[in-house]
């Protein structure tokens, strides 16, 4: 996962503004957050930043997988043993029959269902890394046992 | 429709299929929606009937061997077993590479059970995350059930002794509740539990620890996986440990009906191979000859490339096959046989004994033949 500085470096430092934002490192933070897009920079496209583009795309595309709670999901790497569905306390609480005990869950939207083999993501909007009151719960990726689950901040 | 998954021996029964498979492990979406083997006479596509007649001729007044059965139904394995019982067959499945009869003998216990109440899990030899994918977010580990209410954070303790760190002993060894035993030798670590019941000094440190926390709780368990069914050459020891803990023992065997057919072979014959022209067990020393010697071999859904050892699958490849399978096989692909396509065991109804003992009812879905039906068939024909 690059930093804030690893992208700073890389971007035209001009504090031009065109991008809404007052500072190239204002920038390079909501870049990594996900606020803002690569695109957003205008002076980034120009000929001369050709090769560093290419670059910063490279390191944007980790963060760009994420989702909104910069969850990564590799599905070539799960093998569906459900042991992320059945550990996270979300779905405990809301399917205490079904997913608490251990069986697929049940609820219409949970925040990770089993398909097709292989994790999904339904549902992120119930996850604890969610919105504005969110906890940094790493449960699910605790229990994988093959690394197919990872979070962008421990990349 | 909900089925009963049939790729292991947990035979997970909350599977939904409709336009997705949900709640299956990798393994079981691969049973359910994996490629359909056809029937065909050496190579070329036939109708069942056809087949049938082709294979009936093929086993009349020939040696045959039966081999497979772990993946199909108990009432396929018993009609497998009449057939050999009738053509002077000999049957085997894998069960020769296992010394499995002595620990079956001792104290089990129901997964629900163990779900409920249960606290120490100790996987030896074992590693569920490749055999059956959702044994520990089904009954052992996850869980919150019974009075198991905080599950794995605080009310389940995971012991994973291996010979190379597996993906299960990860989870044991990155969790507060769970530990991994490193072992080269099976007996050292029976031997070291039992030292260290008595108060001696002991090989492998971590059995202290272990054994403080089967203090802690009745209900705890030793999921015995290949590792150690095949490392142990007789369970005498093992059985003592576990008098001396009072710990359950549940076999990991990983083939959806394997239990199934060791039950069914024990129950009728008293062995798990039996060569039915000379009346006798198969014991593992006569099992190169067995292959060697037998005309035609019958496979009832199992593909021994992928599961038998080079030395005897590659005898089979010479042999006369007849396949009776669901999926696509290595062997169907390779060799010039007998294929005979059947449903897959979710769809096609009947009985399989899961790992624990436990009878488990399939319910039919499909009108395709079974394996079951296709053996009455070679039978009646």
């Amino acid at each position: 996962m690059p930093n804030p500085m690893e992208i700073y470096k890389l971007l035209p430092k001009t504090n031009c503004g065109k991008c809404g934002e007052k500072t190239c490192m204002s920038f390079a933070f909501k870049l990594l957050n996900g606020e803002k897009k690569l695109e957003d920079c205008k002076p980034l496209y120009s000929k001369e930043y050709d090769v560093i583009r290419k670059k910063l795309e490279e390191l944007i595309s980790i963060v760009e997988k994420a989702k909104e709670t910069g969850l990564i999901i590799n599905e070539e790497l799960c093998i569906g043993c459900a042991n992320c569905v059945v550990s996270c306390p979300v779905h405990v609480e809301k399917d205490p029959k079904n997913a608490g005990i251990g069986r697929g869950i049940e609820i219409d939207e949970p925040i990770l269902r089993i398909e097709n083999g292989v994790v999904v993501v339904i549902n992120l909007s119930l996850c604890r890394r969610y919105g504005k009151n969110r906890t940094l719960c790493v449960i699910c990726r605790e229990n994988c046992p093959t690394d197919a689950i990872a979070f962008v901040e421990e990349l | 429709m909900r089925v009963v998954c049939t790729a292991c021996s947990c035979l997970c029964d909350d599977v939904l299929v409709k336009d997705k498979v949900y709640h299956a492990c990798r393994k079981g979406f691969k049973l359910i929606k994996g490629e359909r083997e056809e029937t065909s006479i050496n190579g070329e596509k036939s109708s069942l009937e056809e087949s049938i007649k082709v294979a009936r001729d093929l086993i009349d007044g020939k040696k045959l061997l039966i081999f497979g059965l772990d993946n199909t139904t108990c009432e396929a394995q018993e009609v497998a077993l009449k057939i050999a019982k009738d053509f002077e067959a000999t049957i085997l499945d894998h069960s020769f590479i296992y010394n499995i009869q002595e620990f079956l003998k001792l104290p089990s216990i129901k997964l629900e059970k163990f779900r409920d109440e249960g606290y120490v899990s100790i996987f030896w030899g074992s590693n569920p995350h490749n055999s059956m994918p959702r044994l520990l977010s089904r009954f052992i580990y996850y869980p919150r059930s019974g009075k198991r209410q905080k599950g794995y954070e605080e009310d389940r303790f995971l012991v994973v002794a291996d010979l190379r760190k597996s993906e299960t002993a990860k989870i044991a060894e990155k969790s507060k509740s769970g530990l991994f035993i490193k072992i080269d030798n099976d007996y050292e670590l029976i031997k070291s539990f039992i030292r260290v019941i008595e108060g001696k000094a002991c090989k492998y440190l971590e059995v202290a620890k272990v054994l403080k926390e089967l203090e802690k709780a009745e209900i705890n368990a030793i999921f015995g996986g290949g590792g150690l069914l095949r490392n142990l050459k007789d369970a005498k020891l093992f059985k003592e440990l576990i008098e001396k803990t009072g710990v359950y023992f549940v076999p990991t065997l990983n083939k959806a009906n394997h239990r199934g057919y060791i039950e069914m072979m024990i129950k009728k014959t008293g062995f798990l191979a039996y060569d039915f022209k000379e009346d006798t067990n198969l014991s593992k020393d006569k099992i190169l000859n067995a292959f060697k010697d037998c005309d035609v071999a019958l496979i009832v859904a199992s593909d021994p490339l992928r599961t038998l050892p080079y030395e005897l699958s590659k005898i089979l490849t010479e042999k006369k096959l007849i396949i009776i399978n669901s999926l696509k096989s290595i062997i169907a692909k390779i060799t010039k046989s007998v294929v005979i396509s059947t449903e897959i065991s979710p769809f096609s109804g009947g009985s399989m004994i899961r790992c624990d003992g436990v009878k488990v009812q399939i319910e039919r879905q499909s009108e395709k033949v079974s394996d079951l039906d296709v053996l009455k068939m070679l039978m009646e024909v």
